[in-house]
């Protein structure tokens, strides 16, 4: 082989191995490639975390929040705020709506109340605007609950809960 | 879109699915028709169960929202054909479930129900009645 076909050789080479070279050619026909379906309309996405709750230590109050109690108040248990937060896209009216909260146990409190972030306690369920994208940012619930009147918390294990519900609240 | 509403877009994003919670929506949030689908999905990183419960309206200072306690799986079966009633989503996943209004006569919130951990999660679907099934007309 003389050194011009050598030479011819290695080009033709070169020119195959390029990079270029692997997407000159198609092979096989096109395909399809399908997507599942999506609803477009007014959603509604919520977003919840469990708190804790735990017994004053003279058993006069269930809570999530250590600072409802008396400035000395011991609590047995973990308190911790459970937190709610929620996005939509209505373009209807729209809020979050946390009702009052429920005790299960030993003892039927003689009180329920909730505190929403900053709010100051209360006994009525909650009704939580959307902000003027559709959101409500994380916040946090805390739950309180007082003993049947004249008495303490009897023996007995404990569950709090709440319902939390985003609608189309329109009147 | 203004850059606040970005924002305000993001931050909710950013604390939506929180570590350990539990989330899920559902469109629509109204029935237009009386023959339409559900989406539902769950953006967390957990699997969430869900059942499909038929409420009552109420209406409690100035607003209307769906009564605590449901129909009767009976009751609710002669009010909405939807199937199926109860399911799990796993984290990411999205389900459609047709459904079809069988009484259009009087008003109903359908709702998601998550019956796990302390909360009961609900995201709610509104039907107003209609005064008869020939008049009805399409809603936005």
């Amino acid at each position: 082989m003389t050194f011009a076909s050598l030479s011819k050789f290695v080009s033709a080479l070169l020119l195959i191995t390029a990079p270029g070279a692997a997407f000159a050619a198609t092979v096989g026909s096109g395909g399809t490639v399908n997507f599942g379906q999506t609803v477009v309309s007014n959603s509604c996405a919520i977003s919840a975390t469990d708190g804790s709750i735990g017994v004053s230590g003279n058993r006069n109050l269930i809570t999530s929040d250590s600072g409802a109690g008396t400035g000395s108040a011991k609590f047995n248990g973990t308190l911790a705020a459970a937190s709610i937060s929620a996005l939509s896209n209505l373009t209807i009216t729209g809020s979050v709506i946390v009702e009052t909260p429920t005790l299960s146990g030993g003892s039927t409190p003689s009180s329920s109340e909730l505190k929403i972030g900053n709010t100051g306690w209360s006994a009525q369920k909650m009704v939580l605007p959307l902000g003027s994208e559709g959101e409500l940012a994380s916040t946090p619930v805390h739950v309180k609950f007082s003993p049947p009147a004249g008495s303490k918390f009897a023996n007995g294990t404990y569950t709090a809960s709440t319902t939390v519900t985003c609608s189309d609240s329109a009147p | 879109m203004r850059l606040t509403h970005w924002v305000a877009i993001a931050l909710v994003m950013a604390t939506l699915p929180a570590g350990g919670a539990r989330a899920f929506s559902l469109a629509p949030l109204t029935m237009g028709e009386a023959k339409g689908l559900f989406q539902i999905s769950n953006p967390a990183e957990r699997s969430i169960r869900l059942a499909l419960q038929v409420f009552p309206p109420r209406q409690e200072q100035g607003v209307t929202t769906a009564s605590l306690t449901p129909l009767s799986r009976e009751a609710a079966e002669q009010i909405i054909r939807l199937r199926p009633s109860e399911f799990r989503l796993s984290p990411g996943a999205t389900r459609t479930i047709p459904f079809t209004v069988l009484d259009q006569s009087q008003p109903f919130f359908l709702c998601g129900v998550s019956l796990q951990g302390l909360f009961t999660v609900r995201v709610c679907s509104r039907w107003r009645a209609s005064v008869s099934p020939a008049s009805r007309s399409p809603r936005p």
